[in-house]
């Protein structure tokens, strides 16, 4: 159990079995009051946000979670399936808990995965992946000095902006933090 | 905290030395003694929420400068002034320091109104003198608001708490707005959960909220007003922007109600299992032999530098934050 004290920004508990992260803490206490702390937490399974006080004295669940690294394998209705690569385990998230990063899964990539209570919760994927270019207009030879920028769908059908010296099957590295496109790579 | 850190740090300090300069002029202005009392103390704060930190020889640091000031006082001593530094164990936050600037003056024969408005002249004066237009959110040259305990909660929760004398009413009328309560929440904490949760942050919005007659069990020094139903403290707070800046008493001098108080907090520190210091019996004596009616008021020095220079909390104003 964790004491009011413990509540600070990214810590991560547990109310009423579900699990919770502390986005903002902060120490109240009125005059000849009661201290108490007053928690913005988000959950890990719906991302909703809530308020929540508590009073010091009150103890609040530790939230136990597991991170394992999985493979991502494909995706059907909606849920994106990957597999522990060890243990052959299969577990399958929807797309709403992937997040904006979903666009760049394509089958075998190692994601990172945060596991509570046996329910899957996210994914983290590397901060840096390499994908093929299917579909852009023609490279403009030499152009490496302008900033201009044109679309290129990608082989996981995700549409990034990049160089116009770029050519249809390349290759490039994206920055799965920010979606952006960082460099070509030889493959 | 690097010594680069504290170089980025000097030019905040000089403008606080500023503003303490101005609260200085305030009081000289206004034939005010400036008074120094023991900072080590037989008897802190025995507020049943406070917590005392051991000074050694049996002493403790105090909470307040208050028990020695009223003997002062009661000696005779018109009106007093201190800056007073002050700690408070488990109370870190960015509006609360472990060690923190009291402000604390007194008025004999004054009323609470009198000394209320003196705090807000002073609040003004500041926040002239740093320059600010807005403490935070609130305009302090707007004539403040006042309102008592049982409106603002009434008004911004409609729950009455004349109405919510006892724990279970209370609670159940929390539950029914949605304020989560826990098992073992006697009324007051009921009380500050919905102060907490549904009322502050709405006081000092746009103007100085003069916040007064506090349910009677949280009169702490303050005399209690009984004229039958919903006995009150004469006991009233200063916010501005959302921030509790100042806690003023029309101050009780009875000794016999004093000490009654006194053992009443002395128990219910021990319920809690919180060190129960003994009754300073010099402060009781001298309200034996009188110490005449008076109004006071504490006020937190480096919250009100914190809103005058608009900085994000009190830590943002003392040379080592990490370290009060």
């Amino acid at each position: 159990m964790y004491e009011t004290s413990d509540l600070r920004k990214g810590l991560k508990i547990e109310i009423d079995g579900e699990p919770f992260v502390v986005v903002e803490a902060q120490f109240v206490k009125p005059g000849k009051g009661n201290a108490f702390t007053r928690c913005r937490l988000k959950s890990l399974v719906t991302g909703l946000v809530l308020d929540r006080t508590w009073r010091s004295g009150e103890r609040i669940d530790r939230c136990e979670l597991e991170e394992r690294p999985m493979e991502f394998l494909y995706e059907a209705d909606g849920q994106y399936h990957f597999m522990d690569t060890a243990s052959y385990e299969q577990l399958a998230l929807p797309r709403d808990q992937i997040g904006e990063v979903a666009r760049f899964l394509t089958e075998n990539t190692q994601v990172s995965m945060l596991i509570h209570r046996g329910k899957p919760l996210s994914i983290d994927l590397p901060n840096f992946v390499e994908l093929q270019i299917v579909e852009t207009e023609p490279g403009i030879k030499g152009d490496t000095k302008s900033n201009a920028m044109k679309p290129a769908t990608l082989s996981t059908g995700a549409v990034v902006q990049v160089p116009l010296f770029v050519d249809q099957g390349e290759w490039i590295r994206i920055d799965t933090r920010t979606g952006e496109y960082v460099e070509r790579v030889k493959r | 905290m690097s010594l680069d850190a504290l170089r980025r740090r000097l030019p905040i300090l000089a403008r606080r030395a500023r503003l303490l300069r101005e609260i200085r002029a305030f009081f000289e202005a206004r034939d005010y003694l400036e008074v120094e009392t023991p900072a080590r103390v037989a008897c802190p704060g025995l507020e049943p929420h406070l917590v005392a930190l051991p000074a050694g020889d049996g002493l403790w640091l105090r909470t307040s400068p208050e028990l020695h000031m009223k003997r002062l006082l009661a000696a005779g001593a018109e009106r007093i002034w201190q800056l007073a530094p002050c700690w408070r164990g488990d109370e870190r936050g960015p509006w609360h320091l472990g060690e923190f600037l009291m402000l604390e003056w007194y008025r004999p024969g004054a009323s609470l109104d009198a000394i209320l408005a003196e705090a807000v002249e002073l609040i003004r004066q500041v926040a002239h003198a740093a320059g600010a237009r807005r403490l935070g959110t609130c305009d302090p040259e707007r004539e403040p608001e006042r309102l008592t305990v049982r409106q603002v909660v009434l008004r911004e929760t409609g729950i009455d708490l004349a109405e919510a004398g006892d724990t279970d009413r209370l609670r159940d009328a929390l539950d029914a707005i949605g304020v989560r309560t826990a098992a073992g929440d006697d009324w007051d904490t009921l009380f500050f959960r919905l102060l907490v949760e549904r009322v502050e942050p709405v006081l000092g919005r746009e103007r100085i909220t003069l916040l007064s007659e506090y349910p009677a069990s949280q009169a702490a020094l303050a005399r209690v007003r009984d004229d039958g139903g919903w006995p009150v403290a004469l006991r009233a707070e200063i916010y501005a922007g959302g921030i509790e800046l100042a806690n003023a008493f029309d101050e009780l001098t009875d000794p016999a109600e004093q000490r009654r108080r006194h053992e009443a907090d002395r128990a219910a520190r021990r319920r809690a299992g919180r060190e129960a210091p003994p009754l300073d019996e010099r402060f009781l004596a001298a309200l034996e032999e009188g110490m005449p009616p008076a109004a006071g008021i504490a006020l937190g020095v480096d919250r009100l530098v914190a809103l005058a220079l608009g900085l994000p909390g009190a830590r943002d104003v003392v040379a080592f934050p990490d370290e009060v």
